[in-house]
């Protein structure tokens, strides 16, 4: 089956900063896919490129097999698509019942319908200007206009930034509920919390390069957190087994923590039974220590040069797994 | 039943799912016959990806613990009480060498740690209410 | 959901509503500022006299209200919406971008098309209610050489360019207020081109063609070039900001080495110097966000400054005083956008480089909010400062009156920025300020304007209000940084802003207040007295009077002998028609024919005695003609006593008094006869008739004039007395200008110099009473003549001139006729 998203070598350069340096991704339909990044990593200038406000430097965007960037195809494509943006800029004049009527007019019938019942579900009053609204059900109404046509592909931009829990929560099940009936996702968050309990596949953008891509499980089994202590911190661990690779490293005192590709039981195992190691323990890395790891700093990029869990890296893990 | 996830604490979603609906089974919280939430359902009020929703039902259906019944989603096998508590025991065994090993490795004799849980054994025994009732003897003490 | 295609009426009615909408609060702001301004014209101009009573006159209000709807209508449909960024999400819907455009034109131009109609029925409505001429009919009225019906197609054509400029700058800039800004240069260059070209042309087609309807065309053609140079521009415009952003070309060579040094900056460079407090801060950001504009503003006051600085508004090079307002043509729309660029500065002070979202910001920081204040006025105020004096600097070499023109252009500077600054914390949105602000300045000066000429307040009185209505923006500064903007929040600044424009009216009200008037008791004891029988105020059919100057060139004793048959002719007339009201009231002059009688009275006495003397007495033809014109005296005194004019009253008096002279005579009971002499003696000695006419006279008077002054206007007729011109200056010391004021103390001393007159009938004649209450009363009186009117030595004087009224009221002769009539009883 075709890509729901097809990015390939993807660069864009503004006067004075590059934002992205060269983007190759693939979202499978029916996948929830979270982009994750820090700010100013990229992720708005990607969705913006995905959702045909901006032409790339260079490189293609496919969406649903569609162009966003040529006015022919787009229109057509953003009857498909869903796109939920940061903040949405409303017409604050308008009612909530009086927005989703506008929008309505625009696609298909049962707009108005589907729309009602997302208004009765999240309990936002009909009536209401959408400027006396709080920024929760504001962002609850740019989610109900975005469903409402019952989108193959659902675009969310840092949705929940700066919402309570509860609608954080909200927009989960709702981003579930889309995903569940085999609906593509595609979601910039830095909501790590969230991306753990919600995304198959996860992409982290830093410094405009993809540094991590990859099924979520897979990578969160295939990357471990070994703790090693050491009787002197200036000795120089060995290296790994092969089949490992050290992604990155922290020294604090006599203890080194190290995030490691591969097994990473085998890997605390050998280096327990190395020279100078009083004791080395591993276990599975979270989520958000993978993110600080690509993240922080250029120790990984310098090691790097290819980004790890690249589509050949999936199929490999995949292979290995069947 | 309610389910308690935490996508930090380094065990798999799937696998927190899978180990509590064991629990539950072996505790008698789900009862043989009982019908599970279907993924859908379950995937939206837990908050998580419908796919490890899936994944966990499919690793349940593999092991026997339940079997889909046509039209209604998965139900507890009448059978997988005994499995479950099996299970159960596992999983309390790996805890139980988790905690020795640790002992040991920070030092402990090893008289020290048997020590250790027998005197756990003699505070705890007979204070600590019970779900089911207990199993069979099938090991030696 | 089914896929098929989409109904393009529903969307298309949808996003039409949608942008209708949008200008709703546009179209009610600028509809009811134009109200506003008809309003305050109509009411301002019902004391003017005469008043705009045409409906022509008004059609500069009518004429602007589309317009400047149309300086707004696309700044508001497409920057509006940049800025809110719903523009954005309205891209992520699925509309071509062409349709947002075509939609967003076609609704700019509906609107404008609506307005246009609902002004001219206004309009119509307004002419049909004010009872005049409907000035939209097809009949070519001309003003000032041009036609109605041309002007309203040049100011819809007008309109038309300010639409379509406003959209297509607003769809290329960012920035609303920058489109809004540069309308006026593109309007400007069109109407340039326009004027370039008619020259031109005009030399070539000098006879063959009128020079406006040259003009006219010419601009015409100009404009609709201007259409489509607009739309062009505009479409691309649009289309370009609707679709896909093109990535910038990458930075080469030299320029991306320093774009790449400039990104390395450390944080050391920002600390711009050691020590900062909020208030510099806030100045900073206020130059460093908006320099571009600031520079701007520069550039412009250097330019202004050397076209329009060094000319005089006012010259005062001749001996006395000519005005001279700006000499120089070309300075004059310097001046006109120097005037609009400092309201909109005073427009930036709340809505510009977007404070107005950013309140919050300082809000929460706790920066007070007269601090921010402050620094928002700090720098306009300053600009204000420097120009004015840069300008008394560059009128050099200084005559003594240029610090008092400085001054006055500085502070109408002020009252313009002062303006701009109140209207734009009032108004949420800035393109609607920006566009409203022009109205309530010119609706300001008018204000101004009308208070010093009806209420005559003088000039530093509107320090006050402009200082309140400064004050009342500080006043307002918490609510407004906390958005706290309710119905409190106008209620509030409309009574501020009342109690402002209240002030200039103050020292008139109390002017007013202050002026005496008259008695109430008097005032229904004159109403009593002019009702009743109404007079007979009949016309008086003209005859010419005899004439008395012989013309000839001949010897004197020739002219004396014609004049004698001349004299001859009078005295005849005398005696005929001396009882006759249409024989003094008509043809010669008034006091002529008094003069006249009492002459030729005289004469006939002389005759009498001299006869008396040669024993022809009772004979005489003189004799008859003598007794014969004294018997007319009463009738005619009757007559015109019952006129009940004051000015026919005095003649009568004065007719009274020749007769008494003659009563007085050593001789005059055997020259007159012993019967006449008495029934005169008596009729004069009727002292109680004569009052009662005069009372009558009096108030029938003031009556008739008060009722003639409530039917016309203010200005006129408010020291008229019947025939009678006052010109008293009794209560001059109360030294206030101002029309209103004016013609009510024109009124109130009207009122007050006839109350005195009515309580100079109070006392009895000849006492020291009267004499001391004539005095007061001709003191006041300015074109008094220093004529007596009494008896001195013996000899009853006859006052001819007719400017006084009654100055023979109360006179010493009122006591004489009893005098003589006691004395002759005594005697027998």
């Amino acid at each position: 089956m075709s890509d729901a998203i097809s990015i390939q070598g993807v660069e864009m350069h503004y006067k004075g900063c590059d934002a992205l340096r060269g983007i190759d991704l693939r979202i499978e339909p029916g996948t929830v896919f979270a982009l994750l990044g820090e700010n100013g990593a990229g992720k708005t200038t990607l969705i913006r490129i995905l959702t045909g406000f901006q032409r790339p430097s260079t490189g293609q965007v496919r969406v649903l097999d569609l162009d966003p960037t040529r006015s022919d195809q787009s229109l057509a494509l953003r009857r498909r698509i869903g796109y939920v943006s940061d903040a949405p800029a409303l017409y604050d004049w308008m009612t909530v019942g009086e927005i989703g009527w506008f929008a309505a007019s625009f696609y298909a019938d049962g707009f108005k319908e589907s729309y009602k019942e997302f208004i009765d579900r999240y309990e936002l009053p009909a009536g209401r200007k959408i400027k006396h609204l709080s920024k929760g059900q504001r962002a609850k109404v740019a989610l109900s206009l975005a469903l409402a046509h019952d989108p193959e592909l659902l675009i969310l931009d840092e949705p929940t930034s700066g919402l309570d829990p509860i609608v954080r929560r909200e927009f989960l099940e709702s981003m579930i509920a889309v995903a569940a009936t085999g609906r593509t996702v595609f979601l910039s968050s830095h909501q790590i919390s969230e991306i753990e309990r919600v995304a198959d596949t996860i992409a982290i953008l830093h410094k405009g390069r993809v540094q991590l891509v990859g099924p979520l499980a897979d990578l969160k089994e295939s990357i471990a957190m070994v703790t090693v202590s050491l009787q002197d911190p200036l000795i120089a661990i060995a290296d790994p087994p092969p089949t490992n690779k050290i992604l990155a490293e922290i020294t604090e005192g006599r203890q080194k923590q190290l995030i490691v590709q591969g097994d990473g039981q085998a890997a605390a195992a050998a280096w327990r039974d190395s020279a100078g190691v009083i004791d080395a323990q591993s276990r599975s890395a979270t989520l958000e220590e993978l993110f600080v790891a690509c993240t922080r700093g250029d120790s990984l990029y310098k090691r790097q040069t290819e980004p790890i869990g690249s589509n050949q890296g999936r199929t490999a893990m995949e292979a290995n797994r069947s | 039943m309610f389910f308690s996830i935490d996508a930090d604490n380094g065990i798999a979603i799937y696998e927190q799912i899978v180990r509590q609906v064991k629990f539950a089974v072996a505790n008698g919280v789900l009862v043989p016959g009982q019908l599970l939430p279907s993924v859908r359902a379950l995937a939206v009020k837990l908050a998580i990806n419908p796919n490890t929703v899936a994944k966990a039902f499919q690793q349940l259906q593999s092991e026997g613990v339940v079997v889909p019944l046509r039209g209604k989603g998965l139900a507890v096998r009448d059978d997988a009480v005994q499995s479950c508590r099996v299970a159960r025991r596992e999983i309390l065994e790996d805890r139980i060498r988790t905690a020795i090993t640790e002992a040991l490795h920070g030092g402990l004799s090893a008289k020290e740690v048997r020590r250790l849980v027998l005197d756990q054994i003699q505070e705890l025994d007979g204070n600590v209410t019970t779900v089911s009732s207990p199993l069979e003897e099938t090991e030696p003490v | 959901m089914n896929d098929r295609t989409l109904d393009s009426a529903v969307w298309r009615s949808a996003l039409i509503w949608k942008e209708f909408r949008q200008l709703v609060p546009l179209a009610l702001t600028v509809l009811a500022l134009g109200l506003g301004m008809l309003l305050l014209i109509l009411v301002t101009t019902s004391f003017t006299s005469p008043p705009f009573v045409n409906a022509n006159q008004y059609r500069y209000v009518f004429l602007s209200v589309p317009m400047i709807y149309a300086c707004g209508v696309g700044i508001l449909l497409v920057g509006a919406e940049k800025e809110s960024r719903s523009l954005r999400w309205l891209q992520s819907l699925p509309i071509s971008s062409r349709d947002i455009a075509r939609t967003k034109l076609a609704v700019a131009f509906m609107s404008l098309a609506a307005i246009w109609i609902v002004t001219l029925m206004a309009w119509v409505l307004f002419a049909y209610l004010l009872g005049m001429e409907p000035s939209v009919s097809r009949s070519v009225y001309l003003v000032g050489g041009e036609s109605l019906p041309l002007m309203l197609v040049t100011s819809v054509a007008v309109s038309i360019f300010l639409c379509l400029a406003g959209l297509g700058l607003a769809w290329y800039f960012h920035s609303a207020m920058v489109s809004l800004l540069l309308l006026i240069p593109s309007t400007l260059a069109v109407w340039l081109t326009a004027y370039g070209i008619a020259n031109f042309l005009s030399k070539l087609v000098r006879d063959s063609v009128s020079e406006w309807s040259l003009d006219s065309g010419v601009y015409l053609a100009c404009l609709t070039l201007g259409y489509v140079i607009a739309l062009a521009l505009g479409w691309i415009a649009s289309q370009r900001e609707l679709s896909a952003r093109s990535a910038p070309r990458p930075s080469s060579g030299w320029l991306g080495l320093k774009v790449a040094m400039r990104s390395e900056r450390t944080a050391e460079a920002w600390v711009l110097w050691p020590r900062t407090t909020p208030g510099t801060g806030m100045l900073w950001q206020m130059v460093r966000q908006s320099w571009m504009l600031w520079t701007a503003v520069a550039l412009f006051c250097a330019l202004w400054l050397l076209i329009a600085g060094p000319i005089r508004l006012f010259d005062y090079s001749d001996n006395y005083m000519t005005r001279n307002v700006i000499s120089r043509d070309s300075s004059v729309p310097l001046w006109m956008i120097g005037s609009l660029l400092i309201l909109w500065m005073g427009v930036f002070a709340y809505q510009g480089d977007s404070i107005a979202q950013r309140v919050r910001f300082y809000a929460d920081r706790g920066v007070s909010p007269s601090l921010l204040w402050w620094t928002r006025h700090w720098i306009p105020l300053t600009i204000l400062l420097g120009l004015g004096l840069a300008r008394y600097w560059s009128l050099r070499p200084n005559n003594s009156l240029d610090l008092v023109e400085t001054f006055a252009c500085l502070a109408i500077a002020l009252a313009i920025y002062i303006t701009g600054q109140w209207v734009s914390q009032l108004i949420a949105s800035p393109i609607i300020s920006a566009i409203a602000a022009p109205i309530a300045a010119v609706a300001m000066g008018l204000y101004c304007l009308s208070a010093a000429i009806l209420m005559g307040a003088p000039w530093w009185i509107f320090i006050a209000t402009f200082a309140i209505l400064l004050g009342a923006t500080w006043w307002m500064m918490k609510p407004w940084m906390e958005r706290r903007i309710d119905w409190t929040y106008y209620v509030q600044h409309g009574a501020i802003a009342a109690i402002a424009l209240t002030i200039p009216w103050l020292p008139g009200l109390w002017g007013i207040w202050n002026l005496p008037s008259m008695a109430s008791a008097t005032r229904t004891e004159l109403v009593r007295f002019a009702s009743g029988a109404s007079p007979a105020k009949a016309s008086i059919p003209f005859v010419p009077g005899p004439q008395f100057v012989a013309e000839g060139n001949d010897s004197v004793s020739t002219l004396l002998d014609s004049n004698e048959q001349v004299r001859q002719t009078y005295r005849r007339t005398l005696t005929h028609r001396a009882g006759d009201v249409g024989f003094w009231l008509s043809g010669n002059g008034v006091d002529v024919q008094l003069a006249l009688f009492k002459a030729e009275l005289s004469a006939l006495r002389s005759e009498v005695s001299s006869a008396t003397t040669a024993s022809q007495q009772e004979t005489s033809s003189g004799s008859d003609d003598y007794r014969t014109i004294l018997s007319h005296v009463p009738q005619i005194v009757r007559t015109l006593r019952d006129r009940r004019q004051l000015k026919a009253c005095d003649l009568a008096e004065r007719i009274e008094l020749v007769a008494l002279r003659e009563c007085l005579q050593p001789q005059a009971r055997d020259q007159i006869g012993e019967s006449l002499y008495r029934s005169l003696l008596k009729f004069l000695a009727n002292g109680q008739a004569r009052d009662d006419a005069r009372r009558k006279a009096l108030a029938s008077d003031w009556y008739d004039q008060s009722q003639v002054n409530a039917a016309r206007d203010w200005f006129s007729s408010g020291n008229m007395l019947g025939d009678y011109y006052l010109d008293y200056g009794y209560l001059q010391d109360l030294r206030f200008t101002g029309a209103v004021p004016l013609s009510i103390r024109l009124a109130r001393e009207r009122d007050l110099y006839v109350a005195r007159l009515w309580d100079l009938l109070e006392s009895a004649p000849g006492s020291s009473e009267a004499k001391a209450k004539r005095e007061v009363q001709r003191e006041q009186f300015l074109l008094r003549r220093d004529d007596l009117c009494d008896v001195v030595d013996g000899v009853v004087l006859v006052p001819t001139h007719w400017y006084e009224p009654a100055i023979t009221w109360r006179g010493d002769w009122e006591t004489i006729p009893a005098d003589l009539i006691s004395k002759g009883q005594n005697r027998e």
